[in-house]
């Protein structure tokens, strides 16, 4: 299987903080990872550096194969935690905005798109008129309608009230089971890291660096309520969850 | 039935204070409490805006007065808005400038209206350039803090689906700098024809400033009521107009401030 993302070596560091230490990791093509780690062990500055949002201080990224700046960005489809549809326009002309970018609307995928993510009726409404969870299907959408070969994530669905984001886990899950596309997860949501992904990357308090990897051998399609009650899934939580537990000790413990 | 804060309440309410004052003080006049001479009376002004407004005279000056105030607010705003994004663009210029463009703002205005008038005459023009050097720094500065306050994380949100500078700034920088640009134009408004009327009541021939400098020159008190009010009128009508078409630009964020 091609390798759509990877990440050699990667260091990034913030004046004295060395956030990042010698990172490496590849993403196969159409394959869902997750990466958790305690709170600011470099995970979000990692997807940064991969949109090339950021320069890295020593190590390279590379996207379906193009290497560091320059890479066609459109490639890369970016989903942030914080609400980033834009406040002055609706949801068809947020979903049409990466097509916008592209130089050619399609109303009806545009269409298409809206009515996948359940918000058919909506699409003359502005974001402040949608509620939190209706604004996230806006984001997927319009995260779909750039129709990247990457999708980044950081932490998308932490903003969300628990029943909320149950759901949405659960369509977000439908929606890319059917696409495929190569997603790379940030969250510090285990459950939802072991639910969602094929293998899920575990990195150290700060510096960070890769710490285990982890195969979620669960059967797809899946479904995120059955899946959390699955024995290997139980099994898998408590074996991360107890590595993972130490590095957000050991996080906690150094100054911030 | 009327609701607390009904529309209908609303006007009733206002209605009743005006009545109110107009009562007053055309009480304390006709009792001798009061001298006409000092704060004429209600009924005189109502008489002389009635005779004002069936004369050409007042709509002569008004007119004067309004073209003054709608040039320079205009002039000044186009000029702010573009020297506004200049600054925010050219980093360089914003750092080289800046303390000369604080000092010119933070002087008061209209003390540059005797230069104004030494250069461009008593005429229209002095007082429009009067109202462009308000009107021009309050949306230099508006627009420039409204660029600098673009929401990063929407702008790397955008960058991200691959968009070039120009797009970003077209679909992100602009709109998000609307309220600013509004909120500077809302008060530049009402500066501007502050600064015709100054203008006009230290040299003039025309406009509701020289009115207002000729009635008090005259110790005509009754005169110089009218011209407030007109000019009240004036200003409440533009200050109206500017809060509708904000409304209207405005409507995806719900609510307005109105103050």
């Amino acid at each position: 299987m091609p390798t759509k993302v990877s990440v050699t070596n990667l260091s990034i560091a913030f004046g004295a903080t060395q956030a990042l230490e010698g990172v490496s990791l590849t993403v196969n093509d159409g394959e869902f990872v997750s990466i958790v780690g305690p709170s600011g062990c470099g995970k979000s500055t990692m997807l940064n550096v991969i949109a090339k949002l950021l320069p890295p201080s020593d190590g390279s990224t590379r996207v379906a194969g193009v290497e560091g700046n320059g890479a066609s960005a459109a490639k890369v489809g970016y989903m942030f935690q914080k609400d980033t549809l834009l406040p002055w326009a609706t949801t068809l002309d947020n979903v049409y905005l990466p097509m916008d970018v592209q130089g050619v609307r399609d109303s009806r995928k545009a269409g298409a798109l809206i009515d996948m993510v359940g918000l058919t009726g909506f699409e003359g409404h502005f974001p402040r008129q949608l509620s939190g969870g209706m604004r996230k299907r806006v984001q997927l959408a319009r995260l779909l309608a750039q129709d990247p070969d990457v999708l980044l994530m950081d932490e998308p669905f932490g903003a969300l009230d628990a029943q909320t984001r149950l759901i949405i886990q659960e369509e977000f899950l439908k929606i890319w089971e059917r696409s495929r596309k190569t997603v790379l997860f940030v969250t510090h949501d285990l459950q939802e890291a072991i639910a969602l992904s094929d293998r899920v990357v575990l990195i150290s308090a700060r510096p960070g660096r890769v710490k285990a990897v982890y195969r979620v051998d669960l059967a797809r399609p899946r479904h995120v309520e059955e899946v959390m009650a699955h024995p290997r899934f139980m099994a898998l939580f408590q074996e991360i969850w107890a590595s993972l537990k130490q590095e957000v000790l050991a996080s906690r413990e150094k100054p911030q | 039935m009327m609701t607390p804060g009904s529309r209908q309440e609303r006007w009733i309410l206002r209605a009743g204070v005006l009545v109110l004052i107009v009562v007053i003080w055309e009480g304390l006049c006709r009792v001798g409490l009061a001298s006409e001479f000092w704060v004429s009376r209600p009924f005189l002004i109502a008489a002389r805006l009635r005779d004002a407004a069936l004369s050409s005279t007042l709509w002569f000056h008004m007119g004067v007065t309004v073209t003054e105030t709608v040039f320079g607010f205009l002039f000044g705003a186009m000029a702010g808005i573009l020297a506004g994004f200049a600054l925010a663009r050219w980093r360089r210029a914003h750092v080289a400038l800046d303390p000369y463009l604080m000092g010119v703002y933070a002087l008061p205005r209209v003390a540059l209206a005797p230069l104004f008038i030494m250069w461009f005459g008593i005429g229209i023009p002095s007082k429009i350039m009067l109202a462009i050097s308000i009107v021009f720094f309050i949306l230099l500065i508006n627009t420039y803090v409204g660029v600098q306050n673009v929401d990063q994380d929407l702008v790397n949100a955008v960058k991200t689906m691959g968009a070039p500078p120009r797009f970003v700034t077209r679909r992100v920088v602009l709109p998000s700098c609307v309220p600013w640009i509004f909120s500077g134009l809302r008060i530049s408004m009402a500066l501007a024809l502050t600064a015709s009327v100054v203008g006009e009541m230290l040299a003039a021939q025309y406009g509701l400033g020289f009115m207002l400098a000729r009635a008090s020159g005259t110790f005509d008190t009754t005169g110089i009521f009218m011209v407030l009010i007109v000019l009240a009128l004036l200003a409440v009508g533009t200050y109206n107009l500017m809060s509708r078409l904000e409304k209207r630009l405005l409507h995806w964020r719900g609510d307005t401030i109105t103050v």
